[in-house]
């Protein structure tokens, strides 16, 4: 009976051991190999004047991000991140994305040190930013954000100076709460309830903000938010807390959740409730679950196509850094807007081109369209018109030939 | 016999306190049946979930699997639902909540790892499963005509079966005084001849039926159940926790089968209050904390209060005697 004890502790450490492999980081390459790769691509340089190379030198793009997730959305944004760094000749190291500030920082520092040459992330906290460039610059590794904007002026100052700092895209999420609102209120909500992820959160906090302000232009009473909400059962509890409290209730927006199927489980507690279709929901991100309840009618408003864009835009200015064809002097700040979304046959496009399996963009059009190295006519405000432009009509177009 | 009407009333005190003060903050929003009515029915689920981890925190074992448990056994059941119906994700979602605290119980019985780090780990383990079993999408609808253990009068028939079910198990049978021995004193208990590591054991499985159960109603009443990671699966703990805690302080007059559900209910009375009255949601947490750690400071101090107020009297009354005197 010992023995068999040992056996089975030894089994259940090894299955342990895995299981933290696995949540510990996925990479397009194994770890270990990655900081050799990067030195074999030092080694294989060839001197500038002899190259003006076919193609830009090989580079390692670090990333934070959830590797163990299924969510549409969140592998949409790796998959065309990916994209973005093979168009161009390069490897990605994902490592799994802490959610906390510090843990970021301890995600950096173990990207630094598996020998990456630029990292690109989504930082949860600007606090953070200083110590990250503080990092970087002293290992020589560009980086880039994506997906939050640095509101503080100073912090904003500092980091805009840094020589390792490439830029990076924002969602204006402040605009986005405001928007959303306001539609909202021209479906003719009044009083409205909101679900968001948790405070403290930069873009948390700007949506909630544009929320606010949204909802006084549009005349909208907002009778609560909650926050952080991960479980199901308390998603039912809170939605359902609303709808006795508040009988006026007309309107539920989220904000932001990481609840899993949060928009199923919303519409649910209202059918529950026969209050399915009499109260307008809308959404800030997209789920794939949307194109049934826009066709049922009990769905209204969704903003979040631009969520897979704004990382990869993220990366391409990076890439343009590392591979020494810099879209800007200085870092460049690039704002992706976000696109509403209001129809059945939209959210099923955006399922199947956007969230899909297949990038947005393919190699020619990212060689072509947004890397300088190919095209000298990239630079920041190429790439800002190429924002203006993007559309679910336009990425339909180039996936559906 | 005569005791009983004054425990019902020392019971009662507490969520009906709770209620009548949200009641004079909001007269509006509390007055009518419909706001009772929620309130009953959104206790029911982490009454369950308390049920599932009941047996393990009253024996002193942290049990931290319980949500990522309960969320593959959902995921199952969901699965079963679309392809043999209510039938089929029945005993689907009980058969995998009892596969998975068997094997969780036997690990502990078998590897003697503390049940903090036991538990930890295997939830990764569990979780990263769950994530597997989902699929693309990362969660599982079930079609609303296999939900209606949500709806009344069957949720609250589970409700009385789970509690009928916890009660004799935790006051009627062999194990319920075995495992009271094992939690009062785990060396005694052994001298005194329990199979301790078979009861440790049997908290776990008994707690499967209720963590089934849990998955059955989850699945029914949010109408989809999703994976977790990084450990968010734990969060499901706490707010049950919360509800046996309660329970544990009111045991002296409260049966804490019944406990554990008054105490889930006052709890969700402050949740449902503090959204009425348009708290903000930090705040709710802190109200929350706060109101625990005020009973439970009352409970362990009860006797020390009492004793001082008994004290504080005496000197009163010996104060009076002398100026009478």
């Amino acid at each position: 009976m010992k023995k068999f004890r040992k056996i089975l502790s030894i089994v259940l450490c090894v299955f342990m051991v895995a299981g933290l492999a696995a949540c510990g980081g996925e990479s397009a390459a194994p770890a270990s190999q990655a900081p050799a790769q990067t030195d074999t691509t030092s080694q294989q340089a060839v001197p500038a004047d002899t190259q003006k190379a076919e193609t830009p030198d090989h580079f390692v793009l670090g990333m934070p991000w959830i590797t163990n997730s299924t969510d549409p959305t969140t592998n949409s944004i790796g998959l065309n991140i990916k994209a973005a760094v093979e168009a161009a000749g390069g490897e990605v190291v994902i490592t799994d994305m802490e959610m906390t500030p510090d843990g970021q920082i301890n995600n950096i520092s173990e990207l630094i040190s598996r020998g990456v040459d630029a990292i690109v992330f989504m930082p949860l906290a600007e606090t953070m930013l200083p110590t990250v460039d503080a990092m970087c610059s002293e290992a020589g590794v560009y980086w880039g954000s994506m997906l939050r904007r640095i509101t503080d002026d100073s912090i904003r100052e500092q980091i805009m100076k840094s020589e390792y700092y490439a830029g990076g895209c924002y969602e204006d999420d402040e605009l986005c709460g405001e928007n959303i609102m306001k539609k909202m209120g021209e479906i003719g909500v009044t009083n409205v309830a909101c679900i968001n992820i948790t405070k403290g959160d930069t873009s948390s906090d700007l949506r909630d903000a544009g929320a606010a302000k949204g909802a006084a232009e549009a005349g909208i009473n907002i009778v609560g938010t909650t926050y952080g909400i991960l479980d199901p059962t308390d998603m039912t509890k809170t939605i359902e807390s609303y709808l006795a409290a508040y009988p006026e209730l007309d309107g539920i927006v989220v904000l932001g959740t990481y609840c899993g199927g949060a928009l199923a489980i919303i519409e649910k507690a209202l059918e529950d409730n026969g209050k399915a279709g009499q109260v307008k929901v809308g959404r800030i991100d997209f789920e794939p679950t949307m194109e049934e309840y826009f066709e049922n009618g009990t769905f209204n408003i969704c903003y979040g196509v631009q969520m897979p864009y704004d990382p990869f835009m993220s990366t391409i200015i990076l890439i343009n850094k590392v591979i020494g064809t810099p879209v800007s002097d200085g870092p460049a700040i690039v704002v992706t807007p976000y696109i509403p979304l209001t129809t059945a046959q939209e959210a099923k496009d955006v399922t199947q081109y956007i969230y899909g399996d297949t990038p947005m963009y393919n190699s020619e059009e990212i060689r072509a369209e947004f890397l300088g190295f190919y095209n000298p006519a990239v630079n920041k405000t190429y790439l800002e018109d190429m924002v203006a432009k993007y559309s679910v009509e336009d990425i339909v177009a180039r996936r559906s030939k | 016999m005569s005791k009983l009407p004054v425990r019902i009333l020392k019971t009662l005190i507490l969520p009906v306190g709770v209620y009548l003060v949200f009641l004079v903050i909001s007269f509006k929003r509390f007055s009518n049946f419909d706001m009772l009515y929620t309130i009953i029915v959104q206790s029911i689920v982490p009454t369950i979930y308390a049920y599932a981890i009941g047996y393990n925190i009253m024996s002193g074992v942290f049990d931290f699997t319980i949500g990522s448990r309960i969320i593959i056994s959902g995921v199952v059941g969901g699965i079963a639902a679309a392809r043999f119906g209510f039938v089929g994700m029945f005993i689907a979602a009980m058969a995998s909540a009892y596969l998975l605290a068997a094997l969780t119980g036997g690990l502990y019985r078998l590897l003697r790892i503390p049940a903090l780090v036991l538990t930890i780990g295997l939830t990764m383990i569990y979780e990263m499963l769950g994530k597997i079993i989902a699929g693309s999408f990362g969660f599982i609808r079930l079609d609303s005509k296999y939900g209606f253990l949500s709806k009344s009068p069957y949720i609250f028939i589970v409700l009385i079966v789970c509690a009928v079910v916890f009660y004799i198990f935790l006051d009627r049978t062999k194990f319920s005084f075995h495992f009271r021995a094992v939690a009062s004193n785990e060396v005694v208990a052994k001298n005194a001849g329990i199979n301790v590591d078979a009861v440790k054991f049997k908290t776990f499985f008994y707690g499967g039926f209720f963590a089934g159960v849990g998955a059955l109603l989850t699945l029914s009443q949010s109408g989809a159940i999703g994976f977790q990671s990084n450990l968010a699966s734990v969060s499901s703990v706490f707010k049950p926790m919360m509800g046996i805690l309660l329970a544990m302080v009111m045991q002296s007059f409260c049966n804490q089968t019944i406990g554990i559900f008054i105490g889930q209910f006052t709890l969700n009375t402050i949740f449902f209050g503090l959204i009425a009255v348009g708290m903000p949601d930090t705040f709710q947490n802190v109200v929350v904390g706060l109101f625990l750690l005020v009973l439970m400071f009352i409970s362990e101090n009860s006797n020390k209060i009492r004793a001082r107020r008994n004290l504080m009297k005496a000197a009163k009354s010996h104060a009076e005697q002398i100026v009478d005197g």
